[in-house]
């Protein structure tokens, strides 16, 4: 059975065709950046080159760098850790929801969820490491050989950070290889 | 304009096509070609392969990682030849003896491998009992301290030692030929083989030179100035001066008597801080624990005192007055004790600001001693002789004279004379002096600003400084004749009656330095060295400890090996009788000082630093202080009922966000601008401010400074009070504090309670079991409830630590001591202030006091957290030495992920620092926080370069080689001394036995002057630790949570009368 739209006011004015939006809409992509594009570029640029440098130096001196002590054993890294679980958390959590209510328009939205749940894989390897002082990621490899790695703590957090990472990963290469998720 | 289109993407939609409708809910619409393009012909003529590209970036990775990769370059050397007594891997101990003009020690000195890397007591020495104090067990790091003169120096220049020993011959036979006065400064010298030698010099030097010989007249005696005049002048830092000359005036003896702190019952101290800085702390200690025996006869000390010394915290009875009411206070006890024993002679006496029953507490430290007559002791630190006069008078009144205070056996470590120095220093003002030495001494710097000694040393046309390192001294010295550490020398001492300790080298000299005895004998022209001088005279006039089976051995093999013997006394020295003279306490009585309004300044010695000869050492300064807990810092120490707002209006609570006020403080003209540190206890309207600062660094930092130049100088005799003027100044500072939580917080912490409850009822009342409720409602022993499996603790061994409350000092030798043998990093101020301190031990201290209502509310009532935090002016003070408390049901190892903190079969909770990744879940666990996080690289980051000595190539020597140096990102804590039981446990093996109680020592236990930590097999059931953890007084930091530690606390007990509302 098909059922129409109710009347209602035209989104779109202008009398534009299909390519006029196409083309609206890819203009900022494709078209040259402007003045303030290039100043919010740089700006991320060098946000994201702090934070580099700042990986870099920790990496180069030691976590005492974070401000934590002898009481406040976990202050600044679990408080990283958890802010980007939540990002992945969330990021999965709208990529289901839209896909389980079948919206059709969800597209956008899942690509710039999915994306924080990509990066927060990233980070999620990468904070546990740097956290640690094992930049090698030896730990991974070394802690299935010990009883007690089956308990709380590190493990679960790999567990848990690699289980959204693959996840993801398998969700993207089915959405490649053009099969429905 | 209505819109009633339809919009569809093509015929199949507009129709519902089914095959359409189906495809609709794929997202992509269109079959994506990825098996097409990886199937392509082209991808195979592409210059890169699949396989090339795998190969690149696996060699890309694998280079990178390797790159990534140092081995680390270790440079060791071998042996040319082994010396017999060398095993590597195997310490040797050789006795020793610490005396650097202050602090005595009879030592044992470990060495690796040629290198001292420990100091532990002797337990031989008559002295000191086999204690050791923060001071000398840190003095190996010193050894290695690269502030240390490499070689001699000639006016800041570095010479040779020929060129040096040709220029003071010439000098010396100058004045040998043409006369004049030669002058040796020193502190207190206690060895008579050195006596010896300078007296040797005299009579040389006064003999003329027989080369050039003095003019003389007819008769052959010398003319005009042609003599030469030596004198031997020696001064303490520290003053005892006023007591020598208080008992020559009373007892005919011009010595410190010893004292028997054993034997005391009644503990009287005006200001003396015996425990810890007093003439011979070590050996009192170890006396005074003797008897503080709750279990047996305890003694009852009672402390006047205006700063809150080590001693007075430990006292039962603590009275605060201000300094210039010691004379006041000690006039009262003896008008007390004259009045109880029926006698006559009162002296009118007073106090001005009595705000904490002083006047009560004399008095009832007068009924004490009276009833325990001949079984008390009274002492004071004045360095008034008429104060240390009356102090004589009331000893010998109470008997106590010839029972704890012995005249026969006399003290040799405090004999400086301030009359003397006073008159040195005008001779060299008058340019009398042609030639002045100084050893173990830095006058420049101790002496009182008033005497002007470095003007007067300007006018000495020659000094010769044996400073081991540069010091105010040697700065202004012509030569520097730099002599060897006491780890490098050979030497006697004779520090108490007829006992002899030695010292010998456990090192071969690590700078061009030389003794400045054999410096002294190279100039006479002696073919002997100092070496020869010690063996002659004691291979014949020592009677070693009696043991029969050294009959092949010399007596001086004996008593070098022992590091102690006994002196054949001459006889006419022992024949001097104390006699008493009753004139002199009358007229001392009628000489006293008056109290005093208006703010005045103890200057104190500090646990830590003492007279700031080793203010260069980073363990000294990084061993908190042991009231304040603050380290690396000089300060104001001042009762912070002062310091409210409506006083000075100062921050009394310090933190790493929450800085110091400073102020300015004047004595005398002369001003210091210093931080203030609230101390409750500290008497009100003074303050105190510690000595021997301004001498030791932080980086490049200069660490407080010199108060000693601002000492006053009454009759002769240096004063370590003074009227001060305070002003408060708007800057602020950081200081650094290990402990900025002071209170309990009602937990069953620090347990302790009062000698009558403690004798008169059962261990429900003072010492109960922690009981909590089960799931039926019943209330059981925290041992019943259980999560956890038990580990096998019943079999082999379950090593363990017993630490009795009641005789902790809270002094912090085993803190250094600790430092010392598992190589912990130092890490500086800064570090210390973030709470990132790496000290394995802590010595927590607690203050206590009865609450008041009108304060703190009713604290049984309901818990005012906020409330318990308020201090009152003069509390009680408890020390808790706090290390891991190898819990058999351990929270930190049921978190590590990698099992890097595990459970031994010996029942210690030990560390696999390889297997540890730095996770911290075990820190977070733990409820006592003992572990220690590598924060940074300490052996290797700049930050620390001038802090750790681990950075050092030199100082690196100290480290023990049984004990890895922990690297970044790895948890550390308190091992129990694994390293030493596994050497004990090859001991025991190699001899066939079981290993013995007692053998095997902690670091820290054995560090101990009074006894307070001791280490064993609890599973050993006669172990001494084993006895004491079941005893009635033992109980466990925080019983309630049920992780059964192997560490035991005991019950403190304070002889005091026990408060109403504590027994209601």
């Amino acid at each position: 059975m098909q059922r129409e739209s109710a009347i209602r006011e035209p989104l779109i004015l202008g009398n534009k065709t299909y390519h006029d939006i196409t083309e609206d809409v890819c203009a900022p992509v494709e078209g040259k950046a402007n003045k303030y594009w290039y100043i919010v570029f740089s700006l991320s640029v060098m946000v994201a080159l702090w934070g580099v440098g700042c990986i870099l130096y920790t990496i180069g001196r030691g976590i005492g760098t974070w401000g934590l002590n002898t009481t406040v054993d976990w202050a600044w890294d679990i408080t990283n850790f958890v802010w980007w679980v939540g990002i992945g958390h969330a990021g999965t959590l709208i990529s289901a929801v839209l896909l389980l209510f079948r919206q059709k328009w969800r597209m956008a939205i899942n690509r710039s969820a999915e994306a924080m749940t990509h990066l927060r894989g990233d980070h999620g390897g990468f904070v546990p490491r740097v956290s640690t002082w094992d930049v090698s990621g030896w730990h991974i490899g070394y802690s299935q050989f010990q009883t007690s790695s089956v308990r709380f703590g590190l493990t679960s957090t790999r567990h848990s950070s690699g289980t959204y990472l693959r996840s993801q990963l398998i969700s993207r290469f089915h959405l490649c290889s053009g099969t429905s998720v | 304009m209505s819109n009633n289109k339809v919009y569809w993407r093509g015929t199949e939609e507009l129709e519902k096509d089914p095959a359409f409708v189906k495809s609709a809910e794929k997202e992509f619409a269109e079959h994506l070609p990825i098996d097409e393009f990886l199937g392509k012909k082209e991808l195979d003529s592409t210059n890169t392969s699949r396989r090339d590209f795998l190969k690149f970036m696996g060699f890309g990775i694998t280079a990178a990682t390797l790159a990534a990769c140092e081995t680390p370059v270790v440079k060791s050397l071998p042996y040319v030849v082994k010396p017999d007594e060398v095993m590597p891997g195997i310490a040797n101990y050789y006795a020793s003896t610490h005396f650097d003009g202050f602090d005595f020690a009879s030592v044992l000195v470990k060495t690796r491998e040629g290198r001292p890397i420990h100091i532990e007591g002797n337990k031989l020495s008559k002295t000191t009992k086999g204690g050791v104090s923060a001071r000398v067990n840190s003095s190996v790091l010193s050894l290695y301290n690269k502030r240390r003169f490499e070689g001699p120096m000639k006016e800041g220049q570095s010479v040779d030692w020929a060129s040096v020993d040709s220029e003071i011959t010439t000098l010396l036979n100058n004045i040998r030929s043409n006369g004049g006065n030669v002058r040796f400064l020193s502190s207190t010298m206690i060895s008579p083989s050195s006596m010896g030698l300078i007296e040797e010099f005299k009579t040389w030097m006064e003999s003329g030179n027989a080369e050039d010989p003095v003019m003389t007249d007819s008769a052959g005696a010398p003319v005009g100035s042609g003599s030469a005049s030596v004198k031997h002048v020696m001064y303490d830092a520290v003053s005892s001066a006023a007591m020598i000359e208080a008992n020559k005036r009373t007892h005919g003896i011009a010595a410190i008597p010893g004292y028997d702190f054993d034997k005391a019952k009644v503990i009287v101290s005006f200001g003396a801080d015996f425990l810890v800085n007093w003439i011979n702390p070590i050996g009192y200690a170890r006396d005074y624990a003797k008897g503080r025996n709750p279990e047996g006869e305890m003694s009852k000390h009672y402390q006047f005192e205006s700063v809150m010394s080590t001693t007075g915290s430990n006292a039962d009875v603590r009275g605060a007055i201000k300094p210039s009411e010691m004379a006041a206070a000690v006039a009262m006890l003896g008008n007390a004790v004259v009045g109880m024993m029926g006698k006559e002679g009162v002296i009118s006496a007073s106090l001005v600001a009595d705000d904490n029953n002083v006047e009560a507490k004399i008095k009832d430290a007068a009924s004490k001693l009276v009833a325990a007559r001949g079984k008390g002791l009274v002492i004071s630190d004045s360095n008034d002789p008429n104060v240390q006069t009356i102090v004589n008078g009331i000893n010998e009144m109470l008997g106590n004279i010839g029972s704890t205070i012995d005249f026969s056996e006399t003290t040799n470590l405090r004999k400086g004379s301030d009359a003397d120095v006073a008159a040195m220093v005008g001779e060299m003002n008058g340019g009398q002096v042609d030639l002045l030495f100084v050893m173990d001494a830095d006058p420049s710097y101790t002496m009182p600003g008033a005497w002007g000694f470095a003007d007067a040393m300007a006018k000495v046309k020659n000094v010769v400084s044996f400073a081991e390192k540069p010091d105010f001294t040697s700065q202004d010295a012509k030569y520097v004749c730099p002599t060897h550490h006491y780890l490098e020398s050979w030497n006697d001492a004779n520090p108490y009656g007829a006992e002899v300790t030695f010292s010998q080298p456990a090192i071969n000299p690590i700078n061009k330095t030389r003794q400045w005895q054999d410096s002294l004998l190279t100039w006479m022209g002696s073919s002997e060295t100092y070496y020869d001088i010690l063996k002659k005279k004691w291979d014949t006039n020592v009677t070693a400890q009696d043991d029969p089976s050294v009959i092949f051995a010399s007596k001086w093999n004996k008593i070098v090996h022992d590091g102690v013997g006994t002196m054949a006394m001459p006889e006419e020295e022992t024949a001097v009788e104390p006699v008493f003279n009753p004139a002199a306490v009358s007229s001392a009585a009628s000489a006293l000082t008056k109290p005093q309004d208006g703010w005045e300044v103890t200057f104190y010695l500090k646990a830590g630093i003492g007279i700031g000869t080793n203010a260069d050492n980073p363990w000294l300064q990084e061993l908190p202080d042991p009231v304040t807990k603050v380290v690396w810092d000089q300060y104001v120490t001042m009762n912070p009922v002062d310091m409210d707002p409506e006083g000075f209006d100062l921050n009394t609570h310090l933190g790493e966000q929450q800085r110091s006020g400073m102020v300015r403080i004047t004595v005398n003209g002369a001003s210091m601008e210093l931080p203030v540190v609230a101390v409750p206890g500290q008497k009100r309207g003074t303050i105190g401010v510690a000595l021997g600062y301004g001498k030791g660094y932080e980086g490049e930092r200069l660490i407080g400074e010199n108060a000693f130049a601002m000492l006053p100088v009454a009759n002769g005799f240096i004063q370590y009070s003074a009227p001060v003027t305070i002003e408060k100044i708007e800057r602020r500072y950081n200081i650094a504090s290990t402990q900025t939580q002071h209170t309990m917080m009602g937990r069953k912490i620090l347990n302790e309670t009062t000698l009558t409850e403690f004798k008169g009822n059962d261990r429900e009342h003072w010492n109960p079991l922690v009981k909590i409720t089960n799931a039926y409602g019943e209330k059981v022993t925290v041992d019943k409830l259980d999560l956890w499996a038990e580990h096998d603790i019943d079999l082999g061994h379950r090593w363990g630590l017993s630490i009795d409350l009641n005789t902790c000092i809270g002094c912090g030798a085993c803190v250094t001591a600790c430092h010392s043998e598992n190589n912990v990093p130092v890490v500086g101020k800064d570090e210390v202030n973030r709470t990132r301190s790496m000290s394995w031990m802590r010595i927590d201290r607690y203050f206590s006091s009865d609450a008041d209502p009108e304060v703190h509310g009713d604290i049984n009532q309901e818990k005012d957290y906020h409330a318990m935090e308020i201090p009152s002016a003069y509390p009680e003070v408890g020390f808790m030495p706090v290390m891991c408390q190898h819990c058999n049901h351990a929270p930190c190892e049921t978190v590590c992920p990698v099992a890097a903190t595990t459970h031994s079969d010996e029942g210690y909770n030990q560390m696999t620092y390889n297997r540890c990744i730095g996770t911290r879940y075990c820190a977070n666990n733990c409820p006592f926080k003992v572990r220690r996080f590598n924060w940074f690289n300490y052996v290797g980051d700049s930050k620390f370069t001038d802090v750790n000595p681990s950075q050092d190539n030199l100082a690196r020597m100290v480290l023990n080689p049984d004990v890895v140096v922990r690297s970044r990102g790895v948890m550390e804590k308190c091992s129990l001394c694994v390293q030493r039981v596994q050497a004990g446990k090859l001991e025991a093996k190699k001899a066939g036995e079981p290993v013995r109680d007692g053998s095997i020592q902690t670091a820290c236990s054995s560090a101990c002057p009074t006894n307070a930590i001791t280490f064993g097999d609890i599973n050993d059931k006669n172990s001494q630790v084993c006895s004491q953890a079941m005893n009635d007084r033992a109980y466990n930091l925080l019983e309630e949570i049920g992780v059964q530690p192997n560490v035991w606390y005991q019950t403190k007990v304070r002889n005091t009368e026990p408060n109403a509302e504590q027994t209601a």
